[in-house]
This record gives C-alpha cells, structure tokens and sequence, in this order.
C-alpha cells in the first residue's frame, strides 16, 4: 500500500567500487538490525491496541468471551440472527445508502474548491486552504447545535422561508430530524476534511503536462478532462474514503438529528453496547461493518495505488 | 499552464463557488461566535442582549477548565508519542527494502479503514479483559484514551511523513555514510532537518484530531471528561451552554492564530534550509509544482 514503490536507498546501493565491498556488506546488515529495531515498537504497539481488540471482538460475537452470561460457549447465533432477523440488515443497507449518498455529495462539492485553491488562487492560496479547514477544528456537538439553529421548525431557514412567503407560517419545513438533516450535517462535517485529498493530487499534477496538452491542440476542457481529471482520480478515491468510512459507522450526528427516521446502523452498535448491554450482537455489528469496509477497501485498492495518495 | 480553470469565465465561477461554500462552512461558526455575547441562555433567536458574562464565567467553571485540561493533557501525550513512534516506523517505510515491508505497511494503514465506533468497542472488550484478568475494577482513565488515541495517529502521521522522506535524496545520505557519518548522525544532521516541517504539521494535525476526538474517549475514559465529552453532557442536560459556546469561540480563534503562524513560521523555514524548490504546506500537502 502507501510506500512501496520507493526510491529503495539501502539493498539497491550503486554497484559498490571493489575496495569498499566488505565494509559495505557489514553496513547493510547494520542497517537491517536497525530497520527491524525502528520497526518492533510500532508494530508490537499496532498489535497490542488494534488487532488484539479485535480478535476480541471476534471472539465475543461467537459468544467465546462473555461478559455478562455464565457459561461462554462457541456459538452462530448472533451472527444467524443477524443475517435472517431484518431489523439490523435493513438498517444496515439504510445506513450504507446514506454513505454513499454522503460521500458522493462531498467530493463533488470539494472537488472545485480544491481545483480552485491549486489552479487559480495563487499566492493566498495555502491561507484560503486554511480558512476552509478551520470550521473542521470547531468542537463537533457545537457546530451540530449551530445546525440545529438553522434547521429548526422556527430555525434560521423557515424564518426566511415565512419572510419571503415561500412557505406559510405555522408550516414549517420539516427539515429538524430525519435522514436529510443528518446528511446535511455529515456533508458540512467533510467537506474541508475531503479537500485535502483532492487538493494534494491537483497540487501535484505536472503542469508542463497541461503546457504539452496546449501545445498539441486541446482544448482547456479537453486538457482538463484528458489530464488534470484522470491524474486526480487517487486524490478522489481517496476522498471518497475518507467520507465513507466514519459516515457508515457514524452514530452522533443521528442521535441529535436523526429522530427515528434517522437512526442508523451505527447507532445500533452503539445502543447495544450501552444501553441493552447485547455485547454479542454488537460485536456482530460491528465486525459486519469492518468486513464490509474492508471489502470496499479491497476494491479501491484494486483502481488506485494507495502510495499516489500518501502525497497527501 | 492551460486547464478550464485559468480561462476567466471559468476561473469567476470557481470564486464563486468558492465564496458560496466558505460561506456554508462558517455560518455554524459565525452563529456561535454571535451566540456567545448573547445574554439568552438557550441557542435560539431572537436575541436578548449583549454580554460578555459567558467569557468571565469559563474561569468560574472549574469542571469546564478541568476537562479543557484533561483534553489538552490527552492532546500533547498522544500527539508526541504517535509522532515519535510515527517517525521511527516511516524511517525504513520510506527508505529501506525490507521482507514484511507490504503486510506491515498494511498493519500501520489499517486503523484508518475501521470505524472509530467499532475500534472504541474493541478497545473497550481490551481493556475490559485486561481489567478482569488483574483485578483492577476500573482500568479507564485519560492514560487509556493516550494509548487509544496514538493507534488512529499513527497512520495519518506516516502518510504525512513518508512522503516527505522518500523526497530525500538518497545521494545526500550515501555521501554522508561515504564520509564516515553513523546512521544516526546522518539522520539527525542530514534527513531529520529536511523533514522539520513536515513532521511539525503532523504534530499539529495529531493534536488537534486528538484535542477534538469524542468516540473513543467516550468508551475509554472511564470518569475522566474530556472537552468533547463535556461538551456532549452540557447539549443533553444544558446547565452551562453558552459558557461552553464562549470556550469553543476561544479555541477556534486561537486554532486559526496558531494554524496561520505556523503556515508563516514554516515558510520561513523552509527557506532557510534552502527548501524553495519544493515546498510543503503546513497541513503536509506537497507543493511540487509550483
């Protein structure tokens, strides 16, 4: 992934000159200890507080670790249950449409605003990035009460809606809960976040390219679609990602915006595990979740080399 | 350079979107700055009144300070201790071959691929686990959310830093090595400052993220309370809201003042280690082509 193609320094040296020959193979093996050194506490570290965690949750949700019941025992039932029960499908495949709707919205919001800050805005143009990204550093439940603020039956847009007599008062439009509240928030939420991505593979794109593509006869919007466009797809797909993820997990935004409507598959995880204390079905959840995003994940990885977006 | 954007029309659009969406994102935050001199007690209009009770009421909150303090504390562990393990991990991503190298890379990127909600639980069946098994009935505490906290820095801190260091150039290290330099001093006098910067904004985006991160604090802090956790209380039972909209006025103004200071300072900088010709900015995007 990320870091593979490399410009690989140590076991592709220059053919070694015949005088330094034995020094040079002692120093690679130096350096092999040493690569092997800097590596162990990070991936010891990777071990202990991510993979273990899971397994661990793989064990709960087949019931081999228990917390509340006596008697743990090997069992399908909560994964069987899932898979034939409905409620928790159909709010997954509820939940899975909202991200994708989500994730689609924000890229191609953010996508100009990253073509403007690499293209046209010149010299300010780390300062606008800037001021784009701070909102995304504002505490999140004050900026979902802010929405709330707006959203509300007597919020900011149905008083300009009652003021401009688009809409009759005592009628209010009915945006305060619901699934398209919750996907207002979450879009706001990334926009500036998804920018960077995008902004990073625009910054990048080689613009003796775009002079060459002048030169032979395109069009600007041929350049861009022949060109700038294709080069920036990593810069997309990972935005898209980084949307994706946290949006089909997300249990925040909808239990302020949601109302019953707008519950969602996250937020099932979460009651489970707080409130019905059913840590086996959670754990079932959650695994799901992981599975599906890494499935996801699998067939990204198979369109974009992820080492084009560790520029970001 | 000839691209859509740098045709007038085009470029007049683009502004135009540009200033649409600025405005989409602020208008949340320009309410609550208005909201924080208002003298209501709820986020609601109209408005009653100019105050700025709410800002002298922060340091008459010794629970608001105390999470603020709690979170910064979190911040800074969890921020220099991703960026130092970060560091010694993206090393020999960046610069060695080695057997494992793919998995491993694998390893370190994956937290980035599970849901915060679904890591939090995990981590919470850990801690839990370990709690059983040597008797301490509450392991949670701020320490716990640290540990949390450095395993989804990790893989942003890589993506930043890795990039930076593969643009090293690997004739500036050999030549150091020729000259009889150890690894470690070639390191630290050779490629450590190249990456100044670039390990700078990862230590900047790694504390803000942890500064502001509620999932797996909430599930791993035990009695401690963060800033975002205390925040998440004062929206179910508001006892204290517009004194906690005032705190979150003062943090984003003073991210924005911190953020552009050390756009300036890294420009600076990177010119004084003669880095013109290519230039990061301080969120880490690299800036080859300008």
């Amino acid at each position: 992934m990320g870091v593979e193609s490399t410009t690989h320094v140590a076991d592709e040296a220059a053919p070694p000159s015949p005088g330094r020959a034995k020094g040079q193979a002692s120093l690679l093996k130096g350096r092999r200890r040493l690569t092997q050194r800097l590596l162990a506490l990070p991936v010891i570290w990777l071990i202990i507080f991510f993979v273990v965690p899971v397994a661990l949750v793989a064990l709960y949700s087949v019931g081999l670790l228990n917390s509340f019941e006596r008697n743990p025992g090997y069992t399908w039932q909560a994964w069987g249950d899932f898979f034939t029960g409905g409620i928790y499908m159909r709010l997954f495949w509820r939940s899975l449409r909202v991200a994708i709707i989500v994730s689609v919205v924000v890229v191609v919001l953010a996508y100009p605003i990253a073509y403007f800050l690499s293209m046209v805005a010149a010299k300010y143009k780390y300062a606008l990035l800037i001021l784009m990204i701070t909102p995304f550093l504002t505490n999140f439940f004050l900026r979902i009460m802010a929405w709330k603020v707006i959203l509300a039956d007597q919020g900011l847009v149905n008083n300009f809606l009652f003021l401009t007599g688009l809409r009759a008062e005592g009628n209010p439009l009915d945006i305060a809960f619901g699934p398209i509240p919750v996907m207002i928030v979450l879009t706001y939420v990334w926009i500036p976040f998804v920018m960077l991505p995008i902004f990073a593979s625009l910054i990048s794109v080689d613009r003796d390219l775009l002079e060459a593509a002048n030169d032979l006869g395109a069009s600007r919007w041929r350049a861009f679609w022949q060109v700038t466009f294709p080069l920036s797809l990593p810069g997309i797909g990972a935005a898209f990602f980084f949307v994706f993820i946290p949006t089909i997990g997300e249990f925040v935004v909808p239990l302020f915006m949601g109302g019953p409507k707008g519950y969602m598959f996250g937020s099932a995880i979460n009651d489970l595990f707080g409130i019905s204390l059913n840590w086996r079905t959670g754990s079932v959840l959650s695994l799901w979740l992981v599975m599906v995003v890494f499935a996801f994940a699998y067939v990204f990885m198979k369109f974009v080399k992820l080492d084009r977006l560790a520029d970001v | 350079m000839i691209d859509v954007a740098t045709s007038r029309r085009a470029g007049r659009v683009l502004a135009g979107l540009f200033t649409f969406e600025i405005i989409f994102l602020w208008s949340p935050i320009v309410l609550l700055y208005i909201f924080s001199f208002n003298q209501g007690t709820v986020l609601a209009f109209p408005f009653s009144g100019f105050t700025l009770d709410w800002y002298k009421a922060i340091f008459d909150s010794p629970l608001l300070l105390k999470s603020l303090h709690t979170s910064a504390t979190i911040a800074a562990a969890a921020s220099t201790a991703s960026v130092i393990v970060g560091l010694l991990m993206s090393v020999p991503l960046a610069r060695r071959k080695f057997r494992g190298k793919a998995p491993i890379t694998a390893l370190v990127l994956s937290p980035l691929v599970v849901p915060h909600l679904v890591f939090s639980i995990a981590l919470l069946l850990l801690f839990r686990f370990v709690g059983d098994a040597l008797g301490i009935v509450s392991i949670f505490a701020w320490p716990t959310v640290i540990l949390g906290h450095v395993v989804v820095l990790l893989p942003i801190i890589v993506l930043i830093l890795v990039p930076r260091l593969q643009r090293v150039d690997a004739a500036l290290e050999e030549a150091a090595q020729d000259l009889g330099a150890s690894g470690f001093l070639t390191f630290r006098s050779i490629i450590l400052p190249l990456i100044l910067p670039a390990l700078f904004s990862a230590y900047l985006i790694a504390f803000i993220i942890s500064f502001n991160e509620f999932i797996i604090a909430v599930f791993i802090s035990g009695s401690a309370t963060t800033f975002p956790i205390y925040v998440f209380g004062q929206l179910q039972y508001p006892t204290e809201l517009p004194v906690v909209v005032a705190t979150t006025v003062i943090v984003v103004t003073l991210s924005l003042v911190v953020v552009l200071g050390a756009e300036f300072l890294r420009r600076r900088l990177e010119r004084r280690i003669d880095l013109l010709s290519e230039t990061t900015g301080i969120l880490g995007v690299s800036d080859s082509a300008t």
